[in-house]
């Protein structure tokens, strides 16, 4: 009875053991057959999507995506010094256009065209079917160093219920001369964002407000937030991205730089308050609780929140358009934003993340990260034009039709190596006027010497 | 004690085999990243595009000399450690004579009461931040009740930094709170019943006993504050990121964004070894004149 009890226990023992290393086997050999490719990036619901979109698609290829998500700006960092030390750790790094020239001058990845090599190649990336104002700035000499994934035009959203309100309506032509309409000029902007500021108690749209209204919202942070917002309106009003490209001059006292801070020192009046201590996230979470007639932003960060039912009081009721104009020569002038998945350069697997990338950054690789994330702006013309895309996300379609239809003028932050520096000078003169420390002159041409010193240092001017 | 070296004997080789971890952590922790520092302080090294430190004599120490940014950052960040160090010791000293007088629920109004010096300094600066902010924090909206002024708190220069002295004093006050209630211990209590006896007041108590037996450590906690407020980064980062324009930019935000957002981290090194060296000049007076202090404090 004991010895039998005894086997028994064996066999007990011997059985369990099987059923709970069995899975672990099947696993392992499933996992031996799998190549795992490793992605940095922020912890982004695009990439998210994008992530779980490759995991499917990659299935199919025995490859699988493993992600480590950072703070946005640590990616870059992280890159960087994991590049220098020889890590080999990552086959996928996202990319910001501002990041490129660094991490391209520090070999951190590898540029898409050397993969283009041959017809295969170029095939899998369709370089001709991407949108050419939102891809430029993933561009450097030449060759394209990341595979585009997520545009970040930035673009006007507004209220059409309000803009299409008679009572709204009859009040603006009668203090403006002019019928309410999209503004078209920044001298438009500025008389919509004055009108629609209202205090709590009056009225608008014919009822009586709960909270103090807003004409604009936007985020100001410091820290390259405000600065993004505002070089929007630096080049509309014709001036010069902080220094003019062929000279290499400084121009951050330019008349036409100096006109456009004090116009948006004018603006900040309309501005939410608080508009200095939030992001693009936090003002457009204002926008959706209904304060505001129109915001600026990118446009994926007004689809992420805006249309979206559980964060947002104004669904169904904000259109987009482009920025208005300021000088003739820059219609709809903006600095472009884009985003990409690189191939980092120590991968061990880059034909395997080649074959991914292309895989899911194509046409209908797209569209299924669009499933995911109904918010991405894609950046081929096939997705936009997609009878699928066009029913199903038609605020996408419609805002990029206007992209592709009105050609903007568009910019790119210039691949300067001091570029942060130079920014952060401009920022903090731009956040002196604006807080009225110092007059938009002062505090201009106290950064134009600075930014004179740091070309100098820099060997650009002598 | 009182062992010399000589009459160790084999027991220096346990010595050595004993003190080896410390010797060995101070040396790769602090001293060869110390080290480093100095060397990079004499390079030029931008880590995106410099593939190597390069030797630039001392051209970013001459840089230090013409740069108002950095002039500007050390001027605010002595001006910030002065004022909330003084604002902690007398809400510390306040507190912690509160606490003294033994009130009912003292330990728990205590341990209440030191809960936001255990706090992380990134989360009490995104605490003040929304108190603050302008368009949901409870701060604007009570002085909107009461029709107060409208106050842009974290926009305007003046009361960003006034923001910023709170959120610190709310953080370390309780630290010297701490300090000196374990200070208002060690005084015994018949000295002040003797003088009360002798007709001693309430202020003559404090001025003449109190005083001057926790003067010691007024100065230390004094000390520990002032150097810990001049290095003030965490709830800067958070709550005002240096600005608006560089009215809250300390030093510490200043070496933050050469070393961290334009990867200058040469230049970033020579700012570090120069105010290691203020700070040191400024600690050796303090360590003189709080000796002195304690010298003349002692019966």
């Amino acid at each position: 009875m004991v010895l039998f009890r005894k086997a028994g226990y064996r066999m007990a023992a011997g059985l369990i053991a099987l059923l709970l290393l069995l899975p672990v086997g099947v696993i392992s050999s499933h996992a031996a057959g799998m190549t795992t490719l490793t992605f940095l990036g922020p912890d982004f619901d695009e990439w998210i999507a994008w992530v779980a979109v490759a995991n499917k698609i990659g299935a199919g290829m025995g490859i699988q995506v493993k992600p480590e998500y950072l703070p946005w700006d640590d990616v870059f960092q992280k890159a960087l010094i994991d590049s220098k030390s020889g890590v080999k750790t990552w086959d996928y790094v996202y990319i910001y256009n501002t990041w490129v020239p660094g991490l391209s001058a520090s070999k951190a990845i590898t540029p898409i065209d050397e993969f283009m090599n041959t017809p295969e190649g170029r095939t899998a990336v369709q370089p001709d079917d991407f949108i050419p104002e939102s891809t430029a700035g993933l561009k450097l000499n030449g060759k394209l160093w990341a595979m585009p994934m997520l545009a970040a035009p930035y673009m006007m959203g507004y209220r059409t219920d309000l803009f299409n309100d008679a009572g709204e309506k009859q009040a603006f032509q009668a203090k403006y001369g002019y019928p309410l309409a999209v503004p078209q000029t920044y001298k438009q902007f500025m008389d919509t964002a004055q009108f629609f500021t209202r205090k709590k108690g009056e009225m608008l749209a014919g009822k009586p407000l709960a909270d103090d209204f807003y004409g604009v919202i936007l985020a100001n942070k410091r820290g390259g937030f405000m600065f993004h917002r505002f070089e929007h309106i630096l080049i509309a009003h014709g001036a010069d991205l902080v220094y003019n490209p062929k000279t290499m001059q400084p121009t951050v006292n330019s008349p036409e730089s100096i006109a456009a801070v004090k116009y948006y020192i004018q603006l900040h009046q309309y501005m939410q308050p608080g508009t200095e201590t939030v992001t693009g996230g936090g003002a457009e979470r204002v926008m959706a609780s209904g304060r505001g007639a129109m915001a600026m932003d990118a446009l994926d960060n007004m689809l992420s929140v805006l249309p979206l039912s559980k964060l947002s009081t104004v669904v169904g009721r904000i259109n987009y358009a482009l920025l208005p104009t300021g000088v003739p020569s820059r219609p709809h002038a903006n600095v472009g934003d884009a985003n990409g998945l690189a191939i980092y350069a120590l991968s061990q697997h880059k034909p395997e993340a080649f074959k991914l990338a292309t895989a899911t950054l194509s046409t209908q690789g797209t569209k299924e990260v669009m499933k995911e994330y109904p918010a991405l702006v894609p950046m081929r013309t096939s997705v936009v034009n997609d009878l699928e895309v066009r029913r199903n996300y038609t605020d996408v379609f419609a805002a990029m039709s206007l992209q592709i239809k009105y050609k903007p003028y568009t910019v790119f932050i210039p691949p300067l190596k001091e570029w942060i520096q130079a920014q952060d000078i401009y920022e903090n003169a731009l956040s002196s006027a604006m807080s009225g420390q110092q007059s938009p002159e002062d505090a201009l041409n106290a950064a134009q010497a600075q930014e004179v010193e740091l070309f100098k240092r820099a060997g650009y001017i002598k | 004690m009182g062992m010399r070296w000589a009459m160790l004997g084999r027991g220096r080789l346990y010595f050595w085999l004993l003190t080896l971890p410390a010797v060995l952590y101070v040396v790769t922790w602090r001293l060869a990243p110390a080290l480093y520092t100095v060397w990079l302080s004499l390079t030029q090294y931008n880590i995106v595009y410099d593939n190597l430190p390069r030797w630039n004599q001392f051209a970013n120490f001459g840089r230090i000399m013409h740069d108002r940014g950095l002039g500007g950052s050390l001027f605010l960040s002595v001006e910030f450690a002065l004022i909330a160090t003084a604002a902690e010791l007398v809400i510390g000293l306040a507190a912690a004579l509160f606490f003294d007088t033994d009130p009912p629920g003292r330990n728990l109004l205590l341990g209440i009461f030191l809960l936001p010096m255990i706090m992380v300094p990134v989360v009490v600066g995104t605490v003040w931040s929304t108190l603050f902010d302008r368009t949901v924090g409870p701060i604007p909206y009570a002085f909107q009740l009461l029709h107060g002024p409208t106050i842009q708190w974290l926009a305007t220069p003046a009361t960003a930094m006034f923001a910023l002295l709170i959120a610190d004093a709310w953080e370390w006050a309780p630290l010297v709170t701490l300090l000196l209630f374990a200070a208002l211990q060690v005084i015994p209590r018949e000295q002040f019943e003797a003088a009360r006896v002798d007709g001693a007041s309430g202020w003559q108590l404090f001025r003449r006993i109190t005083l001057p037996q926790i003067a010691g450590m007024v100065l230390v906690a004094a000390g520990l504050r002032m150097m810990d407020a001049f290095l003030e980064l965490d709830k800067v980062f958070v709550m005002t990121g240096g600005g608006p324009g560089t009215s809250t930019q300390f030093v510490s935000m200043f070496v933050y964004k050469q070393a961290f957002q334009f990867y200058e981290l040469g230049y970033a090194s020579a700012v570090i070894i120069v105010v290691l060296i203020l700070l040191a000049v400024a600690y050796g007076i303090y360590l003189r004149s709080s000796g002195r202090a304690f010298r003349l404090a002692s019966p």
